[in-house]
């Protein structure tokens, strides 16, 4: 099965900035979102609604593991849709904020 | 039998090898078998946690349970890592398992944190249904200029 992978806004925002700061992280990141169209899920769902999935994702280039590295939010609902939603590095910030969240939810309803 | 708990090696990581040495627990079946159940049984309810976490749905006045299990979920590997890290190289079988469940438990305690408050709850769920609104309306990757 085939997956179509739709980027949101806050994503493409927040991957820029971090292109800025892991420069390596773009190759990385096309070969992460090949693998997703033919992959989804990955990662674990975060509980509730079972829509909104969390993947853990290292940087290999620099030597940065799964663990410290990056969590990529995604939107899968069991249809052929998979919409990363938001990426971060942990370091930086242990988990989005309640306020960044809807700011993202906001970015998306900005399209219609 | 032993006069070493598991609480005393977490407390005198540094002399453990010396007193299991003079303890003779090297020659116990009952200490090997005590120390590789307590990292197999951590890594095997880690992950059923973990499982549990991500498939039920918890009603809204478990926040605070949630949020101790979070702060338990955050001090267990620490002290898994000072206990397992202090045992001689001999017990590595069980070293790694410790560890992997310690790492576990850290993912565990990240995503309990993560849905710990009904705001957060509230919040993703505003996500989800204005990613359903505007899904139509998102680029494919492969259109996007983040890799042009």
């Amino acid at each position: 099965m085939t997956f179509t992978v739709k980027l949101s806004p806050t994503f493409e925002r927040q991957a820029k900035a971090l292109f800025a700061k892991f420069p390596a992280l773009k190759s990385e990141l096309h070969e992460y979102l090949t693998v997703l169209e033919s992959q989804a899920p990955r990662g674990e769902q975060v509980q509730r609604h079972r829509m909104i999935w969390k993947d853990r994702l290292g940087i290999k280039a620099h030597q940065i593991g799964k663990r410290g590295g990056l969590r990529v939010l995604m939107y899968f609902d069991g249809s052929s849709l998979v919409c990363p939603l938001m990426i971060y590095y942990k370091p930086d910030l242990s988990q989005p904020t309640d306020k960044e969240i809807r700011a993202a939810a906001s970015e998306l309803l900005e399209l219609l | 039998m032993t006069a070493i708990t598991f609480d005393d090696m977490a407390i005198e990581p540094i002399s453990l090898e010396r007193r299991i040495d003079r303890l003779k627990l090297l020659t116990s079946y009952s200490f090997w078998a005590e120390v590789i159940a307590l990292a197999d049984g951590s890594l095997e309810l880690v992950r059923e946690m973990r499982g549990c976490v991500a498939s039920c749905t918890m009603p809204a006045h478990f926040d605070a349970c949630l949020t101790r299990t979070a702060q338990a979920a955050t001090s267990i590997p620490v002290k898994t890592r000072k206990i397992y890290g202090s045992l001689p190289w001999y017990f590595w079988f069980a070293k790694r398992k410790a560890f992997q469940a310690a790492d576990e438990w850290e993912d565990l305690a990240e995503d309990l944190s993560f849905i710990a408050t009904a705001e957060r709850r509230k919040s993703l769920d505003s996500l989800v249904q204005a990613v359903q609104a505007a899904k139509d309306k998102l680029p494919s990757w492969r259109d996007s200029d983040l890799f042009q």
